[in-house]
């Protein structure tokens, strides 16, 4: 069954778009307005998707295998907490090109990926959604 | 053009406030983040088809690995100092330009404008708009008034 998301920001040109899948988006919300610290921080990897940069620091692929090529993730503090929010990139009908926040992964323990989120990146690969 | 996406009135209630607690300090931060990690990504691109390191970056300006990589995450920003040795180490120049914002007008919802000077190959039309940029007062345009001349044929 295809999961429902949400407009969460727009890009000044319609060409690109930040969702939020509907189901997770009260976990996702909660964790991005803790403070302005993570507030500031989504800010900032918004600006760099919707501005169509490539900042692997902060947005990169997590495409572990042929089902997962969509997989990316928002990375929030790298060498710190090092949270994850696993994102699906989709394009709409309409050719705009859709990041969907999809599930949020706290103290993301080391820097290769383990079970752990391997079996997240597996989940969201297999994600489709209604746009 | 999409406007589905790209009017922000389309977005749900309980999202349009995300940025809001956000003040204009909080923005100047962040968009000096992204002119600090534009400049990277524009020595990167101008090496390209090379892909250089972060290893590389900060052996040529005399900085670590780490502090290149805290530049990316907006963690820390580049000075000129800084700027004029990438330049130096790249052999590259910064061309800098200034350019003005776009206006941003929405026309995708008129419903709250009034009728006026309607004519059949479409409409005169006025929409309040912010004033606080400099370009209305360049143009001694009255305030919170600015005339568009927007042909929407199909809506008469």
């Amino acid at each position: 069954m295809k999961r429902k998301c949400q407009l969460l920001v727009p890009s000044d040109d319609g060409k690109r778009a930040i969702y939020i899948d509907s189901e997770n988006k009260e976990e996702i919300m909660n964790y991005i307005k803790q403070d302005k610290r993570h507030l500031k921080k989504f800010k900032f990897i918004t600006d760099i998707i919707l501005g169509g940069h490539r900042n692997t620091e902060v947005y990169d692929k997590e495409n572990i295998d042929d089902k997962t090529k969509d997989v990316t993730a928002m990375k929030f503090f790298k060498g710190q907490e090092n949270d994850r929010i696993y994102c699906k990139e989709i394009k709409s009908k309409e050719g705009t090109f859709i990041v969907v926040t999809a599930v949020l992964h706290e103290k993301k323990k080391t820097q290769k990926n383990k079970s752990k989120e391997n079996n997240i990146i597996r989940s969201v690969g297999g994600y489709e959604y209604e746009v | 053009m999409n406007m589905k996406y790209k009017n922000k009135n389309n977005l749900p209630d309980e999202f349009a406030d995300l940025f809001d607690t956000l003040t204009e300090e909080d923005q100047i931060e962040i968009d000096a983040q992204m002119l600090s990690f534009k400049f990277l990504e524009a020595v990167e691109k101008y090496c390209e088809p090379k892909k250089l390191k972060k290893k590389e970056i900060a052996e040529a300006i005399g900085k670590s690995q780490s502090f290149i990589s805290q530049v990316y995450s907006g963690d820390k920003l580049l000075n000129m100092t800084l700027l004029a040795k990438l330049q130096k180490a790249f052999n590259i120049t910064f061309d800098i330009k200034a350019a003005q914002n776009s206006l941003n007008y929405d026309f995708s919802d008129l419903s709250d404008l009034p009728d006026i000077d309607k004519k059949p190959k479409g409409y005169w039309v006025w929409k309040n708009v912010e004033t606080n940029d400099a370009v209305y007062k360049d143009y001694s345009i009255s305030d919170n008034i600015k005339l568009i001349n927007n042909n929407y044929s199909s809506a008469g």
